[in-house]
């Protein structure tokens, strides 16, 4: 199959005329557009509504995200148990000098 | 005759009727978008019928920045490729007119260098490209078949221009390839 050949197909099928509308069409359509509820002007609340599923899945990828940089500070940061230590007793020292 | 921005804002007043002279008017312009994805007659005038109704329940949405055609043109595009991919989900059992021999004979035929008729080569490419993905389909039809740019495309479809120029080449080779199965085994 050459280039050349695919090319002439292309040309050729562009020539093809589309086939007009039947007699009527108009009318179907009118028929059809009488049984579909009327145009309304688009409130906030219905271009909220329509954005609701994207900012859904904004905000799950967005608390995945942020759960995946947890995790991974935690696995390069393994706690340290003085450090833990000492935040216990500088707290236990603060609540004694409150007292 | 009013302009179709005044017909408009006579339809968004209350005046449903006149949303009939809307599609007098742009009826042939549907078709001729449509005819690309679907050559049964019936089902062109069903998936007209459904682009038409589908601007009406959106018209409210139509903020005039465009020319109306565009907006109407988008709203065919995407009935089209809906409905690409419900005929896609029933594939084995929509069957496509057979090219006729003729047709078969100059694809196999590397020196038949005579044009072919433009219904005859358009049943041949529908046939081949019932093997590309919707979108690939789209794209190709809208680049080869209409002329247009990738720009015009991305417009019309909401795709990025990455993603139409991916989709334009990726549906050549299997064209390519769906034309060469043809060659060698028919329809």
């Amino acid at each position: 199959m050459t280039e050349n050949k695919i090319r002439k197909l292309l040309t050729s099928a562009r020539k093809e005329t589309a086939p007009a509308p039947a007699p009527g069409f108009e009318a179907r359509v009118m028929a059809a557009v009488r049984q579909a509820p009327r145009p309304e002007a688009v409130s906030v609340l219905g271009q909220l509504n329509d954005l609701f599923p994207r900012l859904a899945v904004a905000a799950a990828v967005l608390i995945g995200l942020c759960v995946a940089a947890d995790l991974c500070a935690s696995a390069l940061e393994p706690p340290d148990l003085a450090a833990g230590v000492a935040q216990l007793s500088e707290q236990w020292l603060f609540a004694t000098k409150a007292f | 005759m009013n302009d179709d921005a005044e017909l408009l804002a006579r339809i968004r007043n209350g005046a449903q009727d006149d949303f009939a002279e809307l599609v007098r008017r742009h009826q042939s312009h549907v078709f001729a978008i449509l005819s690309r994805y679907e050559r049964d007659p019936h089902k062109l005038e069903d998936l007209a019928q459904e682009t038409f109704v589908k601007a009406w329940r959106s018209l409210a949405q139509f903020d005039q920045r465009a020319p109306f055609q565009h907006w109407l043109s988008r709203i065919a595009v995407h009935a089209a490729l809906d409905h690409l991919r419900r005929e896609r989900r029933h594939r084995s059992e929509i069957r496509l007119p057979e090219p006729g021999e003729d047709a078969l004979e100059w694809l196999r035929n590397p020196e038949d260098g005579r044009e072919l008729e433009a219904r005859q080569a358009a049943e041949l490419l529908a046939l081949a490209l019932r093997e590309l993905s919707p979108a690939e389909r789209l794209v190709i039809t809208m680049q080869e078949l209409e002329g247009r740019s990738v720009k015009e495309i991305c417009e019309r479809t909401g795709s990025s221009s990455i993603a139409v120029r991916v989709r334009g080449v990726r549906a050549r080779a299997k064209l390519r390839r769906a034309l060469e199965r043809l060659e060698k085994d028919g329809a």
